[in-house]
């Protein structure tokens, strides 16, 4: 069976580690700690494939510890307990990038399992890629961003759910090289998903009888490359937890928004994207691919992929 | 006075003109009067010396006749010398100018002739005259008789040239005459002229005063015009001003009127707005209540959550252990068949299987994992037993509101309740005293309690958070004492932070009633709530009530009253 992959479990109740660990000791060498100071301890010391952390805890919150992780260890996955009673914790670490998957408590030990092991594959994968482009392109560099950008200096955008007058506002102050498309109802943009390459996808999360995320989901699968930005006016953890667990959006903006704001959003999304296209393992997305969604999400999904599906044979008859 | 002189200026020129013009006319007519006089003597005089030399003939032979007829001649000598004394002046006065005998003896003056013929005709009766009036003389002065031939030598040279001076005289006269009639023309001229000038004056004058008045009569009548228009105007002004009033008293009336009634409606709306201000009063003290609420069962259910947690990971891995037990009985039993049955070869499998399991089980530790997760879930439904019962000791429903209760037990229960906020933030410290019991409604001061542990971890800002928690029993008083080594409350809030609304917490957080519904519970029960605090050291809120309230039935239930209104809001 090998060496067992090193997983992390912080929670302030000893019992809860405890119990967690026995459940658990057979498939992975568990590390556990009570606080987040003992956790970078251990992560400092230990290679740790997968760390999940409580969100409430005393001396330091989960989704600091977890920021604190990213710098110390960039390649351990980074699962999040949480009771959804903080969601401004969330919004932001949503934003700040630092956490892979938001896990509700309580947790069955199957979908613990299940996201530990995910997260165990997508670590794996990171390294073995990382590993590949070092020893492969030894003499050149990582594609930069800022080279990348020169040589491909447009980008397209997608607003999907906005007024002309909202997206007027929201692009005064992006940069003038991206295109700007936009959609107002789910099948307006999947034309335009097949039209043209979106870069960076703005979408909102109201669309009457369908769920925005399962929207954003599906075109995730059917174009990895695409950077998702949520920008709403609803605020609600579910929403945000969801966007990450199931879209691994980039960011998730609450109206209203400064055109700053949202424009600097909109770039650092468009170098993400270019990210993507030169090194598609940093698409934790295509990596995790391999996870089922629910059932209830799959027959919702399955509709939009049918019109999806529809979008792009519409297309491919015009185009012939 | 200027303009009064330049105004009268024409008037004054006009008058002076008409006086100089009437007075020169005078002037000259009396002076031209005065010669005309003199004029009309010389003519008369003039005229006289003709009767004169005529007289002295007649006289000369009247003394002739009676000389020879031997009469005395004394009357005619007489006669001779007056009239030869007057004409000698007279024809002196006509050449000389001197004072004369007029025709009636009156002394007149008269002047010298004027015209060159007069004046020749003059000298030429002087030539005349002369030697006349020397025979003459030698007549009028014989006494008694004139000697003859000197009689006869006048009377012969009186008949030669008597003719010649008659003709002088009369020439003379009438040249008088003439100038007489001259100056009369030029005085008659004079006064024609003077009357037309005074005249023509005189209308330029009335032409002008017509003329001005006329001016003045339309300058009066503009102006009485426009004073006309002015009053009008004011009329009009004065009216709508009067209308005006009238509409303003009007509206000041209906003011009045509606003040009236609002003011007999006012005392209702008064009611109503009390009314509705206690209605909010009561919403508001509910949603602060609702808030307290939401996060007491925020906090609950996070601390149920947790043993929850392990639990069902216990009783998860319990399950996959089952089929590893299961099959270990599926085993036993099987083996214990093989053995009714004396059937040696399946006996053996199945103790290799038993074995097997046996083994496995060994390794992965399931009897002690087994013992383990049954009493940590024991332990986890423990403690949820032990949250479920504290919130109901916390919210107290199932007991008489008004009793004798252990105050510790209400700090403690409140203090499992509040624990999810203050585990992360402070240690709690408990100083009791050994025992503690008062008269109170326990629910309520467990909210008092809840407020204060809230604030207090609320204050804390570092990670060294210490809360304690003092009791005491003074003077029949119990004295709980909650403090923390928080941020302190400045001193402008401290003797503001029990008013109602009084908030330092943005807008939207927190109602600002928190405590001032602690003020009013710990005031309901006769008691005290007190305030310490040093801004960076920490604040203490001292609580005090009695340990038995006044036995005087009226306190306890006004106590209950007011304490049953609190609830009910």
């Amino acid at each position: 069976m090998g060496t067992l992959s090193n997983i992390l479990l912080v929670d302030d109740e000893p019992l809860l580690l405890s119990s967690l660990s026995r459940v658990l000791r057979l498939h992975y060498t568990v590390f556990t700690a009570e606080n987040g100071a003992q956790a970078l301890d251990i992560i400092q010391r230990h290679k740790i494939k997968v760390i999940v952390s409580d969100q409430r805890m005393p001396g330091m919150l989960g989704h600091e510890l977890l920021g604190k992780v990213k710098d110390i260890s960039p390649n351990t996955v980074r699962l999040l307990l949480t009771g959804y009673s903080d969601l401004d914790a969330i919004l932001n670490s949503v934003n700040a990038g630092q956490i892979f998957r938001y896990i509700n408590k309580p947790c069955s030990v199957e979908k613990l399992r299940e996201m530990i092991e995910l997260g165990v594959q997508i670590h794996d994968r990171i390294v073995s890629m990382q590993n590949d482009t070092k020893t492969a392109t030894v003499a050149k560099p990582v594609v930069t961003d800022h080279v990348k950008s020169e040589i491909e200096p447009s980008a397209t955008l997608l607003f999907v759910g906005y007024t002309p007058a909202e997206i007027q506002k929201l692009t005064s102050k992006i940069n003038i090289r991206f295109n700007v498309e936009h959609a107002t109802t789910i099948d307006e943009a999947f034309v335009a998903l097949n039209r043209v390459s979106v870069s960076v996808l703005i979408s909102d999360l109201h669309f009457g009888e369908h769920d925005g995320i399962d929207f954003l989901n599906t075109v995730k699968k059917e174009f990895p490359h695409t950077v998702t930005i949520i920008l709403t006016d609803i605020i609600d953890a579910t929403m945000a937890i969801r966007s990450i667990n199931e879209v691994q959006v980039f960011r998730y903006i609450t109206k209203p928004v400064s055109e700053e704001l949202f424009a600097r959003a909109v770039e650092e999304a468009v170098k993400k994207n270019r990210a993507y296209q030169a090194t598609p393992h940093q698409n934790l997305k295509l990596t995790a691919e391999s996870i089922s969604p629910d059932q209830a999400f799959q027959t919702s999904a399955e509709k939009l992929r049918a019109k999806l599906v529809a979008a792009r044979m519409a297309m491919t008859k015009s185009r012939s | 006075m200027l303009g009064n002189l330049r105004k009268y200026r024409e008037i004054i020129i006009s008058v002076a003109l008409f006086l100089i013009l009437d007075l020169s006319v005078l002037l000259v007519s009396s002076i031209t009067t005065g010669q005309l006089e003199s004029d009309a003597v010389a003519v008369n005089l003039a005229s006289r010396q003709r009767e004169l030399s005529q007289r002295i003939v007649k006289t000369l032979l009247q003394i002739q006749i009676a000389q020879n007829a031997g009469h005395s001649i004394d009357d005619p000598q007489n006669e001779l010398a007056t009239t030869f004394k007057i004409f000698d002046e007279t024809i002196e006065g006509l050449r000389d100018g001197r004072l004369v005998t007029g025709g009636d003896y009156k002394t007149v003056m008269l002047i010298p002739v004027e015209t060159d013929s007069a004046k020749v005709y003059l000298e030429r009766a002087f030539l005349i005259w002369n030697p006349f009036k020397e025979k003459l003389f030698r007549v009028i002065a014989a006494k008694g008789t004139v000697p003859q031939e000197d009689l006869q030598d006048a009377v012969e040279y009186a008949s030669n040239n008597n003719l010649l001076l008659l003709d002088l005289m009369n020439v003379i006269t009438s040249e008088a005459e003439k100038k007489l009639s001259d100056k009369s023309n030029t005085l008659r001229t004079i006064q024609i002229t003077g009357i037309i000038a005074a005249l023509i004056n005189f209308f330029i004058l009335l032409f002008h005063f017509i003329r001005k008045l006329r001016s003045q009569d339309a300058e009066i009548t503009r102006y009485s015009q426009n004073l006309e228009k002015m009053v009008s105007i004011r009329t009009r002004e004065l009216r709508t001003a009067q209308e005006q009033l009238r509409a303003t008293n009007i509206s000041l009336e209906k003011a009045k009127y509606e003040l009236e009634i609002l003011n007999s409606q006012l005392e209702q709306k008064v009611e109503e707005r009390t009314a509705e201000l206690k209605n909010t009063q009561t919403q508001l003290i509910q949603s602060e209540k609702m808030a307290a609420l939401g996060q007491m069962v925020a906090g609950l259910a996070h601390e149920v959550n947790t043993p929850l947690a392990f639990v069902k990971t216990n009783l998860e891995g319990m399950a996959e252990f089952q089929k590893e037990i299961f099959a270990l009985i599926e085993e036993s039993d099987k083996i214990c068949e093989a053995l009714k049955n004396d059937d040696m070869e399946t006996l053996n499998e199945h103790l290799v299987q038993l074995a097997e399991l046996q083994q496995r089980l060994k390794q992965n530790n399931v009897v002690q994992d087994i013992k383990d997760m049954l009493r940590e879930s024991l332990t986890g439904m423990d403690r949820i037993q032990e949250l479920v019962l504290n919130l109901k000791n916390f919210s107290r429903l199932d007991e008489a509101e008004f009793k004798y209760a252990d105050i510790h037990a209400g700090i403690d229960s409140t203090l499992l309740i509040a624990n999810n906020i203050i585990k992360n933030k402070a240690k709690v410290i408990k100083e009791y005293a050994p025992k503690l019991y008062a008269e109170c409604y326990p629910a309520q001061l467990n909210q008092v309690f809840l407020n204060l542990l809230t604030n207090a971890v609320q204050a804390i800002e570092h990670d060294k958070g210490e809360i304690k928690i003092k009791t005491s029993i003074v003077d029949g008083y119990a004295v709980i004492r909650f403090s923390d080594n928080g941020k302190g409350i400045p001193k402008e809030h401290l003797n503001r932070i029990f008013e109602p609304f009084f908030t330092t917490k943005p807008v939207g957080q927190g109602t600002g009633l928190g405590l001032s519904i602690c003020y009013q519970i710990i005031e309901k029960h006769s008691g005290m709530i007190q305030v310490e605090s040093r801004v960076g050291v920490g604040t203490t809120f001292t609580i005090k009530i009695p340990i038995k309230q006044k036995r005087d039935g009226a306190t306890v239930e006004s106590i209950r009253s007011r304490a049953s209104d609190l609830q009910m809001a």
